[in-house]
């Protein structure tokens, strides 16, 4: 009779929580890379917070939810000195143990429990962005600029020095 | 048994009801802006403290920095300067249930310091109290650009 009991208590208790609410987290560790790395990154979630910021690589935790059958969109700005800053987003999908569901956890983990929660949502565990050289850094670092000579003021002119050339006139 | 039904929801009910006092800095006021400097004097180590929106954001919620107790609220942070050695600090969960988030470690003078506290909850009780290390940039970026509300500890004590 107690095994009874205890039987109907634990179902009981199973009915009232969502399956991926048993099963999967809430919150999941992204890992945050960029090539080159040492970059420096901002996680801004959906309602324009600032949720984290760092330098790459790091693994940083974030919700995947935003709200009751919300999912969470994150945008992560990278900067980096000499590099052109870039934009990545990162969008929450929904959690393949939501679907089960429909075996267990029922219409209440399944309408009320896992969307509360915001187990019914998952997110990839990494962002890796490659972020270019900008031009002017190009230049600056190859030292080299090509310019048409009219282009050059006249003292500028002036002082400029052929190359020698084997077709140089 | 309808008895002990009554009992664990009023027990429920009085644990997250609790009066508590809260007050905060302007963000006009030289405390404010000396604080958000993040620079710790020569002779006592900064702790900074902040807490943004989580599970339990709707709490208040306790933590204690050895002796000194602080009531935080959501979107707040707070400093305290402590003397260079071993301090400890605990955030507490609001439960019997579930793990307080706690720190002990050294603390250099002339050095800044910053931890994260955030309420996790499981199956919508109190679960886990995270009190996270995290690195200057990361946490003077979510304290200023979230405009987190400073709390003022001198009133709190009194």
């Amino acid at each position: 009779m107690r095994q009874v009991k205890k039987t109907i208590l634990a179902t009981g208790l199973l009915s009232l929580v969502g399956c991926a609410s048993i099963l999967s987290d809430s919150r999941y560790p992204v890992s945050v890379t960029s090539s080159p790395s040492h970059a420096e990154f901002k996680i801004v979630n959906q309602d324009g917070r600032t949720v984290h910021a760092g330098r790459t690589p790091a693994t940083v935790t974030l919700k995947g939810g935003a709200g009751f059958f919300d999912g969470e969109t994150y945008k992560i700005t990278f900067e980096k000195e000499g590099f052109d800053p870039m934009i990545a987003t990162l969008d929450s999908e929904v959690d393949g143990w939501y679907v089960a569901n429909i075996l267990f956890g029922g219409i209440l983990g399944l309408l009320i429990i896992d969307p509360m929660t915001g187990a019914m949502w998952t997110l990839d565990d990494e962002v890796n962005v490659s972020i270019t050289q900008n031009q002017a850094s190009s230049f600056s670092e190859s030292r080299s600029l090509i310019v048409a000579r009219d282009s050059l003021p006249g003292p500028i002119q002036d002082n400029l020095i052929p190359l020698p050339s084997s077709n140089n006139q | 048994m309808k008895l002990v039904k009554l009992s664990a929801i009023l027990g429920l009910v009085l644990l997250f009801s609790g009066c508590t006092s809260i007050h905060l800095k302007s963000p006009e006021s030289d405390e404010y802006k000396r604080t958000v400097s993040f620079t710790a004097g020569p002779d006592k180590a900064n702790v900074y403290v902040y807490r943004q929106e989580d599970d339990l954001a709707g709490f208040a919620l306790e933590i204690d920095v050895d002796d000194q107790t602080v009531t935080t609220t959501r979107n707040s942070f707070f400093l305290v300067e402590l003397e260079p050695g071993t301090h400890e600090l605990v955030a507490h969960i609001p439960d019997i249930l579930g793990s307080n988030g706690e720190v002990m470690q050294e603390f250099e003078a002339g050095r800044e310091y910053f931890f994260e506290m955030e309420a996790e909850t499981r199956f919508f009780l109190p679960d886990v109290m995270h009190l996270t290390a995290q690195e200057k940039q990361a946490a003077t970026s979510v304290i200023i650009d979230n405009k987190l509300r400073l709390l003022d500890l001198e009133k709190m004590r009194d």
